[in-house]
């Protein structure tokens, strides 16, 4: 299959772009132009072609009609104004989707998070939501992908691993919980539901459904460095409160605020698990033993 | 054979037209005044339709995306057509229509197609509720709401509205929405049970347009330059096409009557002034409420006056905290994109509903001069990336009546001189002062949702339009469970106790207009009274 892949340079596009290619799969990579030089080009695994991308000048039907498979991972995490939020990465979403509808590719896989849940107070997911109806309309598929960890450590599980190298680590809603899933056991399911032609009209969770405690996945990620967690537990309003504050000011900040409202108050359960097992998808219960030094 | 005449090429001619095609044997006949969009311009459609959007030629944009016009001060701007103002233009159907105030004199449409080519396409049942102040129910307009439905190019989404005002059909995605519509629509799922509290329920537009084969481009309020827009002339089009109807351009009605079993109407040929005689087992009079109004008052020989209801319109603007991206580098789809229904009670019957609409060029022309000006700039653009208008509606209950005077012409092929008046909440002036009560707590309710919402009216700026600006009139011969001697209410065929064989289709039969949108109801009962007439010839 020609699989397309945006944001193929992000934390989740590299693993899955690998991962297509591994099975033989022809992977066009879709990068924003200053992200791919000629010398990371050359360096991108198993990539056959790549193409200047940028999420708010999605490409036309025309530069997707040679593809199978789109997967739709570009997500400008920068942005944290609901105005650029909505008007750059939710409209060049739904329109790449539209486009890729339009075009006859054959499996639009859009990649959502277990942020996005019917109720969620956070832009993030809000914004994740009406993607996946756009996706959904169109007879696409929306993955809700967990807390994704893995010997990458990139995305919220590398920054809440960097937390854990604290002296002290604020521990933010200590008695929420995250799903999560494995690097590998993502892959291999996008892979799955690529291949398949199973519809899957409701968004589909990539997440182990068992709710992993936020206090045990925080001891976990700082054994799996050889650390015991330190932890204090902190309000989440004065945190969110602080972060705002730096927005405001343009800091540079390992968090977005917005990221907080995600991590206190997580959807509560996985959908579509019973779909997937039909697809022969399972996902293994968290776990970093593998990983202690 | 069978045979009917269908006076008007409007929403209300076609679905009559689409039920009498469902009888093979019916001899159709359909003549209206026909105006239609000059050929040149019509040759810039059609050149622009076989094109991709990002090749379009500017000339050829330019040519088909006039602005509105203001006509009237204190009112909103006349809508142009691909450029043309061919809808509101006077062909002599407006000869003798006087209006007094800001009433609206452009009320009679000489189009082929008639007011459907400058409509907002936005299509939503009326609520069952509605239904129970009518001579029949919800459930005998559904299949016609689904004929309807079936037949023209419906684009929506299931959401809350619903509760009042089912999808029935099967809609197409909308393309993808305007970034404030979006955040409105986000705002109010996370605030959901606060929003509704204050009696506001929001959900997405519901639009007679083609949306898979839209490319956005920013100019559907000008006249989509693809024809993706749903009008009349497209369904009488298709049955020219088919050899179904006897199609007519060029003739406006000027009497209907009845002989013994046979229906009558007397048309002048507006060439030569030449009056024609049509005869058939029925006629459909579909000419516009006033239009048919006009012609039914002419024909009965009535000088009493008659009231039409009328869903008022008034305009509202309202401002955001959080900007978007500067809309005016954006290409989006620029009808509808999402609807307030402020609902004050618990059946969805006393409703007003605000349809909102995204930037369009209409709203920097219409700010003051000064903000249009380059050293204005800064102040325009944080403007424009928080403004949002709402066009609302109250219902007719809530809002002025328009009265129509007849003075009828002793010659029997002259329509009669009408006049238009404002009445019932007479005072009701623009600015927002001295209207109907209704609007004030319609106000009321949506500031206390405006936190919520991220969006607050700016009352000082709404604008409330004048008689008859809504469209949205009707009832001046009422649907009645048994239609009186006076000749003041019709049966649920449409029929005047005088003439069993002449059948009103359009508005002029609504027991009342509700503030939802219009014509889709227009149509599904024209359609139902065209096949429950059909039941009767057999």
């Amino acid at each position: 299959m020609r699989v397309g892949i945006t944001g193929a340079n992000g934390y989740v596009g590299t693993i899955l772009r690998t991962a297509f290619a591994e099975e033989g799969h022809e992977v066009i990579a879709f990068a924003r132009p200053n992200r791919v030089t000629s010398e990371s080009a050359s360096a991108m695994v198993g990539v056959a072609q790549w193409r200047p991308y940028e999420i708010e000048r999605p490409p036309s039907g025309a530069a997707l009609s040679d593809l199978d498979v789109l997967i739709h991972g570009a997500w400008d995490l920068t942005l944290v104004s609901a105005g650029d939020v909505w008007g750059v990465n939710v409209s060049g979403s739904q329109h790449l989707l539209r486009n890729a509808a339009d075009a006859g590719v054959r499996r639009v896989i859009f990649i959502s998070s277990m942020s996005a849940y019917k109720g969620t107070r956070q832009l993030y997911g809000q914004a994740k939501l009406a993607c996946e109806r756009t996706a959904n309309s169109l007879g696409g598929v929306s993955t809700r992908l967990g807390l994704v960890y893995g010997p990458g450590w990139g995305g919220m599980a590398g920054a809440l691993r960097k937390l854990t190298n604290l002296p002290v680590t604020p521990l933010i809603g200590a008695r929420s919980h995250q799903f999560t899933v494995h690097e590998a056991d993502m892959a291999a399911a996008m892979v799955r539901i690529a291949e398949s032609d199973m519809p899957l009209p409701e968004p589909v969770g990539l997440a182990n459904p068992e709710p992993v405690p936020f206090r045990r996945l925080m001891k976990e990620i700082a054994a799996s460095q050889g650390r015991t967690l330190r932890a204090v537990p902190v309000r989440w309003q004065l945190v969110s409160g602080v972060l705002k504050a730096a927005e405001a000011l343009h800091l540079p900040l390992p968090f977005r605020s917005d990221s907080i409202l995600g991590l206190v108050h997580p959807a509560a359960e996985v959908p579509g698990v019973e779909r997937l097992k039909e697809l022969g998808i399972k996902f293994r219960s968290f776990s970093l033993d593998g990983d202690r030094p | 054979m069978p045979s009917s005449i269908i006076i008007g090429s409007g929403p209300a001619a076609a679905a009559a037209v689409l039920a009498l095609c469902e009888k093979p044997d019916e001899k159709i006949t359909v003549f209206d005044p026909g105006t239609v969009l000059d050929a040149e311009t019509q040759e810039v459609i059609s050149r622009l339709s076989k094109l991709r959007v990002d090749d379009w030629d500017e000339e050829d944009v330019r040519r088909v995306s006039l602005q509105p016009k203001q006509v009237q001060s204190d009112s909103l701007p006349e809508k142009r057509s691909c450029g043309s103002d061919f809808p509101f233009v006077n062909k002599g159907q407006l000869d003798g229509v006087h209006s007094e105030g800001r009433v609206n004199p452009a009320v009679i449409s000489s189009a082929y197609g008639g007011f459907s080519n400058v409509w907002g396409a936005q299509i939503m049942p009326f609520s069952a509720a509605t239904f129970k102040r009518w001579p029949f129910d919800f459930s005998d307009m559904q299949e016609h709401y689904r004929a309807i439905l079936g037949h023209i190019p419906f684009a929506g989404e299931s959401d809350d509205l619903e509760e009042w005002f089912p999808l029935i059909g099967s809609p197409d995605p909308l393309p993808p929405l305007a970034p404030r519509t979006q955040m409105v629509l986000a705002n109010y799922d996370r605030h959901r049970d606060r929003v509704r509290s204050t009696g506001i329920t929001i959900g997405r537009a519901r639009l007679a347009f083609s949306a898979p084969e839209c490319q956005p481009c920013g100019l559907c309020m000008t006249g989509c330059p693809r024809s993706l827009i749903f009008s009349a002339s497209h369904s009488l089009d298709r049955f020219r096409r088919s050899g179904r109807i006897d199609y007519h351009s060029g003739l406006l009605a000027v009497r209907v009557d009845q002989e013994a079993d046979t229906a009558v109407v007397d048309a002048r040929e507006l060439s030569s002034g030449r009056i024609q005689r049509f005869t058939a087992d029925r006629v459909f009079v579909g000419c516009g409420a006033i239009g048919t109004t006009r012609l039914i008052l002419g024909s009965l020989g009535s000088d009493q006056p008659v009231h039409l209801s009328e869903s008022a319109q008034f305009v509202l603007p309202m401002m955001s905290a959080e900007p978007t991206p500067d809309p005016r580098t954006r290409r989006e789809f620029t009808l509808n994109q999402f609807n307030m229904a402020i609902v004050r009670d618990d059946e969805g019957f006393d409703v007003s509903q605000i349809h909102f609409y995204p930037f369009n060029q209409a709203y920097y022309d219409a700010l003051p001069g000064f903000l249009q000006h380059r050293a204005a700039a800064f102040a325009t653009d944080r403007l424009l990336s928080r403004l949002t208008v709402g066009l609302g509606y109250l219902p007719s209950w809530a809002s002025p009546k328009i009265r129509v005077t007849a003075k009828v012409s002793a010659a029997s092929d002259e329509l009669p001189r009408i006049t238009l008046t404002s009445e019932g909440f007479s005072e009701a002036k623009a600015r927002g002062k001295d209207v109907p009560p209704m609007l004030s707590d319609v106000i009321k309710r949506i500031w206390r949702a405006a936190p919520y919402l991220d969006l607050w009216p700016v009352t000082p700026q709404m604008l409330w339009s004048g008689g008859a600006k809504s469209y949205h009139f009707g009832g001046s011969f009422p649907h009645a469970s048994e239609p009186d001697i006076g000749g003041a209410t019709t049966d649920r065929l449409g029929r005047l106790a005088r003439w069993d064989r002449i059948h009103l289709i359009d508005g002029s039969v609504f027991p009342n207009v509700p503030a939802t949108t219009f014509t889709l109801t227009v149509m599904a009962n024209s359609h139902r009274i065209a096949c429950e007439a059909m039941e009767l010839t057999g």
